[in-house]
């Protein structure tokens, strides 16, 4: 299901003019499981998180915590991901929504020197919300538009400021 | 619930909000496998 919540907000944000989107799966993605961190790097992953402005990753909620695949598929990269945006959407069968996989998540993303926006995407019930071919049927409290309104925003400005500002201000 | 901090995460509250007509990024989705997982999840047990 967190494939369906991925669709859905893929789906949104191509709606919006001037903005490429990419679906990455992360199961798909051919990194080695024989070393990790940046040892494990693969080429067109990296390139592909080297050119996004912004990020969205979408993941379940097992036992309180994030998938450990998606730990180790994020660690293979480093300076791709800085001052970039990042927004998470939640996946759960419960009632919360994935909020404490994020909770758990955004310090990762920190470390990795991304910039998180405040507002996520709760994906909860998610046995209820989409139908047999994956259309959401439900889309009660998601706030998606909010949610890629902030991740807009903060892409723009961040990139503004990748391109024009100088960390420790003008030499 | 804090209705004002609501109101200031509205985008559309702020003037900010005009520099996202500002285009050209690209936005990568990234998915995490693992719905097979949650779709074996307990529904009648599981509160998260």
């Amino acid at each position: 299901m967190s494939e369906h919540a991925a669709r859905v907000v893929l789906a949104e944000i191509e709606k919006r003019s001037d903005i490429e989107t990419e679906l990455i799966d992360a199961a798909s993605l051919p990194i080695t499981t024989e070393d990790a961190g940046e040892a494990a790097k693969d080429p067109e992953f990296a390139e592909k998180m080297n050119r996004a402005d912004a990020i969205v990753l979408v993941a379940p909620e097992y036992n309180r915590g994030y998938p450990g695949l998606l730990k180790h598929v994020v660690d293979t990269n480093l300076h791709e991901y800085i001052h970039k945006a990042v927004g998470v959407v939640g996946v759960s069968a419960g009632i919360f929504g994935g909020a404490r996989m994020i909770e758990n998540l955004l310090p990762v993303l920190r470390e990795l020197g991304l910039v998180t926006i405040f507002w996520d995407v709760n994906v909860n019930n998610a046995h209820s919300r989409f139908d047999e071919h994956g259309n959401l049927v439900d889309d009660s409290f998601l706030a998606i538009d909010k949610f890629i309104d902030e991740l807009v925003w903060m892409a723009v400005t961040l990139r503004h400021g990748r391109e024009h500002v100088t960390i420790g201000g003008p030499a | 619930m804090n209705f004002e901090a609501e109101k200031l995460r509205d985008p559309t509250t702020r003037e900010e909000a005009e520099s996202s007509r500002l285009g050209g990024i690209v936005v990568a989705v990234f998915a995490c496998p693992g719905c097979g997982l949650i779709a074996a999840w307990r529904e009648d047990d599981r509160d998260d």
